[in-house]
């Protein structure tokens, strides 16, 4: 049986978009509403965003895949909200637009790199949200919520050690030299890095430390709430830099139990340039949503109909 | 603009269909001609782009992803060139039925370019944008096999291959897919003589050719592109070239997703003239 997708306008103007994919049976899942990685549209980086809506339609959840203000095909903010609040309040509009639509009552957000900022971002704001899946998320969005000089802050000093670590010392050969000239370098980012080393390592120890609480805090009033988190990471990324010295100590601990799960994805780049690390994401997702399902069969719904979209395929 | 499925159920394909607004639109319709793989993605916010300039300059115009790519249904794997062909055929019959339009022009870029050529010889059409087209298959072939072993590892991509192309950069190629590709000679294309063709090049836009420029000597140069002008000019086929002022937005990285307004205004500017 065909999976159903159907293509909405949405928000002031209706100058949002996004598209509606939907069980063949209708379930009591929670909606899963699929975030821009970067400016890539909604289709997601080499379509990974489409793979994982059919899949997960045909477990039972309605997902939404939507493009924020200026990204794909939504048009861009006509007020004067700054780029952070503004996101948020797209996903607020998305939310409040599935309530009445689609009688959606919990949601769950997904997110790839700056995707997955804005969702926990919208998670820590929304009541709704009871859940998200969160890959590589760098600092949470943490800078965009203090300080301008947040943007030399811990995760950047940490970075510097990352990058001294693994990109300088370890792989200090004739093509990484080669690759000064030749453009396979981020020049920007490693300037704004050893710039930031040279200010010195001491002041970003406060930071860091305010940061960590923060996130903590932040990560039990998630916990209080009953909303769930998986971190997916690629092995070698910068985000993962920052978990560890964030959150990791806390997981591990057991302090986040119940509402933190962590995967590292192996041989994975922040863009899912493999097929093979495509699939290594999607069966961590099946693993992690599935009591999702579960829990919504038990509440008395339509039980999830079998199989999957064989109309509309990966 | 206003999203549309359109196509049979176990065919179904998504695009947007853009039409002028507060006016009439063009009796000739506009039919857009996706990219491949990554670099569709790279070109996806260019043709938001070049779909909205075409509709503001009249043309009712209908932008859509391939059968297995995109918002389209379908698995990739399964696809193969004529799939697309096809696709590009139901485009045209849709955008017929929703515009009431007397013809249809095709744009494409890179191997939509190429699949627009290979459904215009066989269907009538108003015009012919080609934006650097795939003119040899293997050759692209070999491209992908190159740009995914970039991707994917740290040293240098041999001068051959030992295995054949199955993923191209997160997308999956198929052994069908993969022989049509290998097949796939543009020079072969039988082009009508009767309609306007635009070579628009951005790859070689500092080598001298110039806007509205449609003198084979500036062509002239040795390569299949230019050994294909050339087949094409002595059967008659009116084509003429221009260097479109803009990078190869299929080449872009994924923090870079330009839309070459500048090269958009041109191509639409010829549109106009040609229909």
């Amino acid at each position: 049986m065909l999976t159903r997708e159907t293509p909405l306008l949405f928000g002031r103007h209706h100058r949002l978009f996004g598209l509606l994919t939907e069980p063949s049976v209708a379930t009591a899942a929670p909606m899963v509403i699929v975030l821009n990685a970067g400016l890539i549209h909604r289709v997601g980086p080499r379509r990974l965003h489409v793979k994982l809506a059919r899949r997960l339609a045909a477990q039972g959840f309605p997902v939404f895949r939507m493009d924020l203000s200026g990204i794909g095909d939504s048009e861009a903010r006509r007020d004067a909200l700054s780029a952070v609040d503004g996101v948020r309040e797209d996903v607020r509009e998305a939310i409040d637009f599935l309530s009445q639509h689609a009688r959606a009552r919990e949601f769950l957000l997904f997110g790839i790199c700056s995707g997955a900022k804005i969702s926990y971002q919208s998670a820590l704001r929304d009541a709704r949200v009871v859940g998200g899946v969160l890959v590589d998320p760098g600092d949470f969005g943490q800078q965009a919520t203090t300080s301008p000089a947040a943007g030399d802050s811990a995760f950047v000093q940490h970075y510097v050690k990352h990058y001294w670590r693994n990109v300088f010392a370890k792989k200090f050969g004739w093509k990484r030299v080669a690759g000064w000239f030749t453009g396979k370098a981020n020049y920007a980012y490693a300037r704004k890095v050893l710039a930031t080393q040279l200010r010195g390592l001491l002041k970003g120890g406060s930071e860091a430390r305010a940061t960590k609480s923060t996130l903590q805090k932040e990560f039990e009033e998630l916990g209080a709430r009953g909303v769930r988190m998986l971190l997916a990471y690629g092995d070698a990324g910068a985000s993962r830099v920052f978990y560890d010295m964030m959150l990791r100590e806390s997981v591990e601990r057991g302090a986040l139990a119940g509402t933190v799960a962590v995967r590292v994805l192996p041989d994975t780049n922040h863009t899912f340039v493999s097929l093979g690390s495509q699939a290594e994401l999607l069966r961590a997702v099946d693993e992690w949503i599935a009591p999702f399902a579960r829990e919504a069969r038990r509440s008395g719904a339509v039980a999830v109909a079998a199989g999957g979209p064989s109309g509309a395929g990966g | 603009m206003e999203p549309v499925f359109f196509g049979p159920e176990d065919h179904s394909l998504f695009g947007w269909l853009h039409l002028p607004a507060g006016r009439a639109p063009r009796r000739t319709a506009v039919v857009l001609c996706h990219p491949f793989g990554q670099e569709f993605m790279l070109a996806h916010r260019a043709f938001h782009g070049f779909a909205r300039l075409l509709a503001e300059a009249g043309f009712a115009t209908l932008r859509f992803d391939w059968w297995g790519t995109g918002d389209s249904h379908g698995d990739l794997e399964e696809a193969r060139l004529e799939t697309w062909t096809r696709d590009v055929a139901l485009a045209m019959r849709t955008v017929r039925e929703r515009v009431k339009c007397d013809d249809v022009a095709l744009a494409g870029m890179r191997l939509g370019a190429t699949l627009a050529a290979l459904a215009g010889a066989d269907a009538p059409l108003a015009a012919l944008l080609l934006w650097d087209p795939v003119v040899d298959g293997a050759t692209f072939l070999r491209e992908l096999q190159v740009a995914h072993w970039r991707e994917t590892r740290s040293d240098a991509p041999p001068a051959t291959f030992d295995a054949p192309l199955t993923e191209a950069s997160g997308f999956p190629v198929g052994d069908r897919l993969r022989d049509d590709l290998r097949a796939l000679d543009l020079g072969a294309t039988p082009l009508d003589r009767d309609v306007p063709v635009l070579w628009a090049d951005t790859q070689r836009s500092s080598e001298g050719d110039t806007a509205g420029d449609a003198d084979g000597d500036a062509v002239s140069a040795a390569g299949p592109r230019d050994a294909l002008l050339r087949t094409w000019r002595e059967r008659g086929v009116s084509v003429e070239v221009q260097s479109l002022p803009a990078p190869a937005v299929w080449e872009e990285d994924e923090q870079r997703v330009l839309v070459p307004r500048l090269a958009l205004e041109g191509a639409v500017r010829w549109m106009e003239a040609a229909c």
